[in-house]
């Protein structure tokens, strides 16, 4: 579904941020070439994303952000998220290396 | 009137006084004896899994229910050319773990006890239960009973289970488990609705529970197979998080899991 070998990178601004099981999921807007495109990025279920340090309000629609993602292999607006800065370059949620048991 | 609302008061209060009444020293005794496995514990995969993409870091110390189970010729042969099939069709993956397109068996037994699972351990004298946060609950039973009688056993997902304390130790037995695959991460390898287990349950340090589980089917394997599943303490967590599928955004289509439009 999603090209694990490669990563790549959307900026945009957070039109929803979905808290929900089995997996959350932020739906970003990134324009390109004067036209924005809406993203469905997804991630992993919210106790993975609390244990991982994220909660329900981390990000807010209107928040600039830039996302580290697999994309869908048919091309199609989805991608997997692997990780995530605001506009200001802070992390959002606990680096991923900390949850290496 | 009055005789009768007196008589309904000594009612009302003989049947508080019995809700309110003390475990017995026998039972409070039995309770005594068992080990304290409060709080929350966890597969080692859901501890590698555990990172905001859902993506695992590892498969934790390995899985060991998709090991080779011991076939009988006959199966052995059923099962090298199920391996070979779902191969060549590409479905050799693991489906989805629930919502639409997600086989049953991801919820079965003993499945579970190896996905990515937090799960917390309820021992009372009379019955353990596993409770797992996708929702499954297993109930041992503790209080000497046998399995049911064979008219009143049919297979489920969690199949039917007793158990006995052997010192700290629990073990459980488990039979009328539904046929079908093993784990959700070898899907080929499937057991008989004749399959039986035996789990060993027991605390190893104040961090680590195993289940030592020893599967016999003797419609498909030579001998038995022993497998032993380690478990890790959640400490990162403080109260129970369950997990559902209300929100399954994945569909399975043609074979392929999409990405379905968010709600309104």
């Amino acid at each position: 579904m999603y090209d694990a070998q490669k990563a790549d990178m959307l900026q945009g601004t957070v039109r929803a941020f979905q808290w929900s099981n089995p997996h959350c999921w932020i739906q970003l807007l990134v324009p390109k070439d004067g036209v924005t495109q809406e993203w469905s990025v997804e991630m992993g279920s919210t106790a993975e994303l609390y244990r991982s340090g994220w909660r329900p309000a981390t990000v807010k629609p209107g928040d600039k952000v830039t996302i580290v993602v697999h994309l869908m292999r048919d091309g199609s607006a989805g991608a997997h998220f692997v990780s995530a800065v605001r506009a200001d370059g802070a992390p959002l949620g606990k680096p991923l290396a900390g949850n290496v048991p | 009137m009055r005789r009768a609302t007196g008589f309904g008061m000594v009612l009302l209060l003989t049947a508080s006084v019995a809700f309110a009444a003390p475990n017995s020293p026998r039972r409070v005794r039995a309770f005594a004896r068992l080990p304290d496995w409060t709080g929350l514990w966890e597969t080692t995969i859901s501890k590698a899994c555990t990172t905001a993409s859902g993506i695992c870091n590892s498969f934790g110390t390995g899985l060991k229910l998709t090991g080779h189970p011991p076939y009988n010729p006959e199966w052995e042969q059923k099962y090298q050319a199920a391996l070979a099939a779902a191969k060549a069709a590409g479905t050799d993956v693991v489906p989805k773990g629930c919502g639409q397109g997600a086989p049953d068996y991801v919820r079965s037994f003993p499945n579970i006890m190896e996905g990515v699972m937090i799960f917390q351990v309820v021992a009372t004298p009379e019955e353990t239960l596993f409770v797992m946060d996708h929702g499954e609950v297993r109930h041992i039973y503790t209080d000497r009973r046998a399995h049911p009688g064979k008219d009143d056993l049919w297979p489920t997902p969690l199949g039917d289970s007793i158990g006995h304390w052997e010192g700290q130790t629990l073990v459980i037995d488990t039979v009328a488990r539904s046929a079908g695959p093993i784990s959700m991460f070898a899907p080929v390898a499937e057991l008989s609705e004749q399959a039986h287990f035996t789990e060993r349950v027991r605390q190893i340090d104040q961090n680590n529970l195993e289940d030592q589980l020893t599967i016999e089917d003797p419609l498909r394997f030579v001998h038995p197979w022993t497998v032993t599943l380690p478990y890790i303490r959640v400490r990162d967590l403080t109260r129970f998080l369950p997990y559902d599928c209300e929100a399954d955004r994945n569909p399975v289509e043609n074979g392929k899991f999409t990405i379905a439009p968010p709600k309104p």
